[in-house]
């Protein structure tokens, strides 16, 4: 390893990671100056934050550039992620404040946590070294641990706070014993390094195959990939519902991207032994998350076991390998991202008072109380099924296509079954809003501003790219290119 | 009073102990599970298949001995 040496550089090639820290240190520091009652502003800060960061991360449009000693790479790969994450996080924001005040929560530091976190998954999309990645990991989930357990009132929050935290320390020791064995056997750490110390005798290593599967089983949890999903509904029905959508909507993207990009450009010698491996997960993930969605009837929990279900078709895409499954999976995330976090939203629309928005019941006679929201909600609901126009129609035709062309027939039609049961669980929602009347103590809706801003985007997002998939597609092809 | 203090003082003692046992029972399933991989793909010939299946159904029994701790230990 080279000497590590600071200079400035290096900040500026990671300059949207610094600004984005930076803002969060204010956020948290503003908490304590803001008066009582109108920390909400606090949550607009934090999304001029994140569309700032946005628009410095689009200086990097098509560059690579290695910082702090080759442990940091911007390149197109890491931007493509960060830019779903940030736009993740800009929505969540917004969803944020809104929940907080239905919840009767007053604090500022919810929104420093969620920059935090946003900083960790940034920091995970560009990581190419094993010891920043595992820092980066940590930075996310120790933020995201506090958020499940914010609402302190409620038992099942801490609950689900202390489940995420057991879990994630357990999952996080396993990544760690994957990264020492590999570093044992390569004595590196550097991803790079790792593919050229692997030579054709050190390949057939029982312990490398070891650390494949500990790697895979860690990240695993970190996407909620079947079997190590069980934590997932409790905590996504527990914590505070932006923050499951955070868990939904950000998290899971940034334990995708640092998956890929171990698998691809770490240990590309096992690819043979990795699909095999990873087609397993894939068809236990698509095929348990949709048969168990089906018997939910709080929405969080039917879509904490649809989001595992999601999770299973991307895999399909790293089963499928090369650009074309790869850039098909990348495409598939960033509009996985954008209806799940819709749907969220549309929870959080119609957490009022003494309804939560969470069991299924609740969304009945919403054509009737609010056409316009109804209608969202169906878009979201067909785009997770997959039916066209939606931006779901077409992550699932490429990511199926792909599976198809590279020979992967079986697993396709897996898929597409798949897509059909989700189809029953899905529409038994728009059933509850278009089939059934408005309850005697009528429906309300959130009052919430910023809420509806970003319930309008998420629906023109899904539309938008449903429509036109063109610029997004190629923005994930491209992404793909220089990963190798 | 003094009992009842006892009492939970005597639950909160046993609670930990349960808990204690989280991290060997952990260990021992990836253990137990690769240990039964390594000698099958010995057995059949089968290297690295069968391994990489049963460690990876070791971490995944792991982690439901672990969450079903918790569960236990929630209520």
């Amino acid at each position: 390893m080279t000497q590590a040496a600071f200079n400035l550089i290096d900040l500026s090639t990671a300059a949207p990671e610094v600004l984005l820290s930076l803002v969060a240190m204010a956020v948290l520091t503003l908490d304590f100056v803001v008066p009582k009652g109108s920390r909400d502003w606090l949550g607009h800060l934090s999304v001029v934050g994140v569309m700032g960061t946005l628009l410095i991360l689009f200086r990097q449009w098509g560059t690579t550039r290695t910082a702090f000693s080759g442990q940091y790479l911007s390149d197109p790969f890491a931007l493509f992620f960060k830019v779903i994450i940030l736009i993740s996080a800009a929505l969540i924001l917004l969803m944020s404040i809104g929940y907080l005040k239905a919840e009767g929560v007053d604090k500022g530091e919810f929104y420093g946590l969620v920059l935090f976190s946003t900083v960790g998954m940034m920091l995970m999309a560009s990581a190419v070294d094993l010891l920043i990645m595992y820092v980066a990991l940590e930075t996310m989930s120790i933020c995201i641990y506090v958020l499940a357990g914010f609402l302190k009132r409620e038992r099942r929050s801490s609950e689900a706070a202390l489940k995420y935290l057991l879990m994630g320390g357990f999952s996080s020791a396993v990544i760690l014993y994957g990264m020492v064995m590999l570093y044992g056997l390569t004595g590196a750490t550097g991803l790079k390094e790792i593919a050229s110390a692997l030579t054709a005798d050190k390949l057939s290593n029982p312990a490398l195959i070891l650390a494949m599967v500990m790697l895979a089983a860690g990240f695993g949890f970190k996407i909620a990939a079947v079997p190590f999903h069980m934590y997932i509904p409790d905590v996504y029905e527990g914590a505070p519902t932006p923050v499951a959508a955070l868990l939904a909507g950000a998290s899971e993207i940034a334990g995708l991207a640092i998956l890929l990009r171990v698998f691809l450009v770490a240990i590309p010698g096992l690819q043979e032994q990795w699909s095999v491996l990873f087609y397993v997960l894939s068809l236990l993930t698509m095929t348990v998350g949709n048969i168990v969605a089906i018997a939910q009837s709080n929405i969080k929990r039917m879509l904490a076991y649809s989001s595992i279900s999601h999770i299973g078709y991307i895999l399909i895409g790293l089963v499928a390998g090369r650009e074309l499954g790869i850039s098909a999976a990348m495409l598939y995330t960033g509009i996985y991202a954008l209806m799940t976090l819709g749907a969220f939203a549309m929870v959080i629309l119609l957490c009022v008072g003494e309804v939560k928005g969470e069991r299924i019941d609740d969304f009945t006679g919403l054509a009737q109380a609010s056409p316009i929201a109804a209608a969202a909600m169906l878009v979201f609901l067909l785009s997770l099924t997959g039916i066209p126009p939606t931006a779901g129609f077409v992550g699932k035709l490429y990511l199926f296509g792909a599976a198809i062309e590279r020979g992967y027939v079986w697993l396709a039609v897996i898929a597409v079954v798949n897509s059909a049961i989700s189809l029953f669980y899905y529409m038994k929602v728009a059933m509850a809003m278009y089939m059934g009347d408005v309850p005697q103590a009528g429906l309300a809706l959130s009052p919430s501003r910023s809420l509806r801003v970003a319930l309008s985007l998420a629906v023109a997002g899904t539309l938008a790219i449903g429509i036109y998939p063109g610029p997004l597609l190629n923005f994930a092809k491209a992404s793909v290119a220089g990963l190798w | 009073m003094g009992k009842a203090m006892n009492d939970r003082q005597a639950s909160l003692w046993r609670q930990l102990a349960a808990l204690s046992s989280v991290g060997i029972t952990m260990a021992a399933s990836i253990a137990i599970g690769a240990a039964i991989g390594i000698a099958l793909d010995r057995w059949l010939h089968t290297s690295p298949w069968l391994t990489i299946l049963f460690f990876l159904f070791g971490v995944a029994a792991g982690f439901v001995t672990l969450f079903k701790d918790l569960r236990r230990w929630g209520q």
